[in-house]
């Protein structure tokens, strides 16, 4: 394996699941030997429709099911080891939690199962709720909840205990508009601080948005995998955007490139995405109506590694000795320019 | 720690919110508020108390075992069913941790209804002592016979085991032990019949049991229990209690009906110097007559130990163990099977420690289906096989039955420290911990996340 082992966050290899019936029969191939990695500060999104296996990957990576064949590796130990489990935050896809505990219970309950003191547990529980916008609501039982709500709180609880390794199963899942913005805009900033995150989802837009990677499968099977830019390439062609320009402009334009390439040029207008085009809509109507402006998501400071600076500028300096901090993600690179067109521009 | 009193908490607010506990704990006030009134008994303020302390408290011990059993079964099974569990096992928590927390929150719960229970029966006394205390000599017999913990001895079993040994060899050398029969179930029939004989007294006999108390506060009365079976109503007997050159030997004469518990007050002058008083009983009835006081209940002496309030508190403390083994058997049940067949495998379980002594008579028949065509019963395969199988069953059931505590509370009894420790030992720390190892075990290998 080329990859350095320790950059690996999950690996599997030939995973299968088969789930039996009361005889021990085979009933259903859920997962039928896919194999693939993810790597550390990565987000990867696994896509397909009903019943293709995401959810049953995703459960064997957090150890709630067992591979029925292959290898699975999360963090270089077994999904099922407790040293594992301290380092993964999961969002499942349905809230599971206590419906008769509040906001804030529910999230002390599970800070306290990932062991953490009681002042750490009450700062965290004070960004989450920040973050989530549900500090209103910190003495509601999240059984009285809407699924945003319950699923903001879920997202909470996913991230307590600072995971190295996020997953997350239909995320933005009846979330709102500017709710999804915050979920999308809050992977990313766990990603450039060396989150992994795994993530499952039927919004094909939302996934595009912030996954590096991704692999779509089908009956249980991979049927494609790469980077998202790869992927959603079309090969042989290239679009360049400009200011709007007059009639004659354009003329001009399209004429040199008839003249540079043989063939007829396409002209249109980019458009805006429609997520965009709402929250647009929705700031300008806020601010019409003089209403507060929305303010900007809050990442809690310990997910941001706001904290950690912190601690490090008022730490006496370490030892040498000492263990290295995780190394952060190198930069993601920029879109490399097209020569062609530089050359082209320069004429 | 932290991670086991978290989860107890939720177990604990979990088991408040279910329908099923809730009603039982209404049913539990009911019965602990509306059954001492419609308790009649004997008329007397001791027959009173000694009902609310068996029947009210044993009511309510039922509820409370229902209750532990149904919480038990659905803290783990219901949380599997609904995906909650999902949540915690994909948290840093060992299996074994899970199921403490939510074990300890069940006993929890189980503690809180057992002290308002206890609490309640205690008022409950205290207050029908006020109230209906008229008769001073009811009152009196009250604080010497059930408001206490008098220490019970059984009398001296001499040379029993000799005897029957001897027997048997003679019977052995004559070929008087009919075929079919072994050599140990013969002496078992040998040493039975003895004791049997031990504790008969035929018309114009008697029979002297010795008991050894030791040293004895000379303040402390002394008390014979007794039970007979008779063919007749009213059986004439004379009782004397001390030696016959002891000048404070008691004497009783009395006519009783069987079948019927019998006190007598004995003198604590009449007890030896050698710390040991002898009992005679001389059946004096004018027909030939055979008394038989039963050999699994000779005539006992009580004598005070301790207080009443301690009793009580030590009874408490056994029903306590029992509930909490109950929802120990509870719990794995929910964690090995789905949750109807998790309170299916439980009723069983309670079932069968509820059948004890039934089990035990089976365990002890060599014969199920009798064999007609000759003068001995010999044992078919079949008859072996159902024989190991109730002897199987209850070595295994025996150590988890419990004394009946509440019984002897009532009736004044002592129950130990050392009882409490015993029934501690076996039920929490050996056959819950066994619980607690099992369900960790299958915990950790069970697919929680299979689709529901």
């Amino acid at each position: 394996m080329a990859e350095n082992a320790s950059n690996l966050v999950i690996e599997a290899a030939e995973l299968k699941k088969i789930f039996r019936d009361f005889w021990r029969r085979p009933k259903v191939r859920a997962v039928d030997g896919i194999s693939f990695e993810v790597r550390r500060g990565e987000v990867f999104g696994l896509l397909g429709p009903n019943g293709s296996g995401k959810s049953t990957t995703i459960k064997m990576i957090l150890g709630l099911l067992h591979p029925s064949g292959g290898r699975l590796r999360v963090l270089d130990q077994s999904p099922r080891h407790v040293k594992t489990k301290a380092r993964v935050g999961y969002l499942p896809e349905h809230s599971y939690l206590y419906p008769y505990l509040t906001s804030e219970e529910t999230l002390d309950f599970y800070g306290k199962l990932f062991d953490l003191n009681g002042r750490e547990r009450d700062k965290r529980i004070e960004q989450l709720l920040e973050m989530i916008g549900l500090q209103h609501a910190r003495h509601r039982m999240v059984g009285e909840f809407s699924k945003g709500m319950a699923r903001r709180i879920g997202l909470a609880q996913a991230l307590i205990n600072d995971p190295d390794l996020v997953v997350l199963d239909e995320p933005t899942s009846g979330l709102d508009p500017i709710g999804c913005r915050q979920v999308k805009d809050l992977i990313v900033t766990l990603a450039k601080r060396g989150k992994t995150v795994l993530m499952s989802s039927h919004l094909l837009a939302d996934v595009e948005d912030v996954c590096d990677r991704i692999a779509i499968l089908y009956n249980g099977k991979i049927h494609a995998m790469g980077p998202i830019r790869e992927l959603l390439q079309e090969k042989g062609r290239s679009r360049i955007a400009l200011p709007e320009l007059s009639p004659d402009s354009v003329a001009r334009v399209l004429a040199l490139l008839r003249k540079e390439f043989g063939s007829e040029p396409e002209l249109d207008h980019p458009q805006l995405d429609l997520e965009k085009f709402f929250l647009d809509v929705v700031e300008k109507a806020r601010r019409g109506a003089q209403a507060e402006a929305p303010k900007k998501v809050s990442v809690a400071s310990y997910l941001t590694g706001e904290d950690r600076l912190q601690q490090l500028a008022t730490a006496p300096a370490p030892a040498k000795n000492a263990e290295p901090e995780i190394p952060a993600p190198p930069p993601k690179p920029a879109p490399e320019t097209d020569a062609k067109l530089s050359r082209l521009v320069k004429k | 720690m932290n991670r086991i009193l978290s989860i107890a908490a939720v177990t604990l607010r979990s088991a408040i919110r279910s329908r099923i506990v809730v009603f039982m704990m209404l049913l539990l006030v009911f019965i602990l508020v509306g059954l001492p009134p419609a308790i009649r008994g004997d008329g007397t303020l001791t027959g009173y108390v000694q009902v609310l302390l068996s029947y009210t408290l044993g009511f309510a011990g039922i509820i409370l075992s229902i209750v532990s059993v149904w919480t038990g079964c659905t803290a783990v099974s219901a949380e599997i069913k609904t995906h909650q569990l999902d949540m915690v096992v994909t948290k840093p928590v060992p299996a074994i941790q899970i199921w403490l927390g939510k074990w300890l929150g069940i006993l929890v719960l189980s503690f809180v209804l057992l002290l308002f229970t206890f609490g309640s029966a205690y008022g409950g006394l205290r207050w029908a002592m006020t109230r209906r205390a008229a008769d001073q000599k009811d009152l009196q017999k009250l604080r010497e016979q059930v408001l206490v913990a008098r220490e019970q001895i059984p009398p001296r079993e001499e040379g029993l085991a000799e005897q029957a040994d001897n027997l048997l060899a003679v019977r052995q050398a004559e070929g008087g032990i009919p075929e079919g029969l072994t050599a140990a179930a013969a002496r078992r029939v040998i040493e039975d019949n003895l004791r049997l004989q031990a504790n008969s007294v035929p018309g114009g006999y008697s029979r002297q049991w010795i008991f050894d108390i030791g040293v004895l506060p000379a303040d402390r009365p002394l008390f014979l229990r007794y039970t007979f079976s008779a063919p007749r109503d009213d059986i004439e007997g004379m009782w004397l209690a001390g030696s016959r050159d002891n000048r404070d030997q008691a004497v009783r004469r009395v006519t009783e009906a069987p079948g019927g518990f019998y006190t007598w007050r004995i003198p604590p002058a009449a007890v030896n110097r050698d710390g040991t008083l002898p009992v005679e009983y001389g059946n004096i009835n004018s027909e030939p007559v055979t008394v038989i006081f039963p050999p699994e209940k000779p005539p006992m002496l009580l004598f005070y130990h301790d207080s009443f309030e301690m009793n009580f508190l030590r009874v408490f403390l056994v029903v306590f163990v029992r509930i909490a083994m109950l929802s120990a058997i509870g719990l794995t049940a929910g964690t090995l099977f789905s949750q109807p067949v998790a309170l299916f495998f439980s009723a069983w379980i309670v079932l069968l420690l509820n059948v004890g002594r039934y089990i035990q008579s089976m365990a002890a028949t060599q014969t199920f289906f009798p064999v007609h065509d000759g003068p001995v019963r010999v044992p078919g395969l079949l008859d072996k096989l159902l024989h190991l199988f109730f002897a199987a069953l209850h070595r295994m059931l025996h150590p988890l039955q419990s004394p009946d505590v509440l019984g002897a509370l009532a009736a004044g009894e002592w129950v130990s420290w050392a009882t409490v420790a015993a029934e501690a030992a076996v039920k929490i720390v050996i056959f819950s911990g066994l619980l607690a190892l099992l369900s960790a075990f299958v915990l950790n290998r069970r697919e929680v996340g299979l689709p529901s």
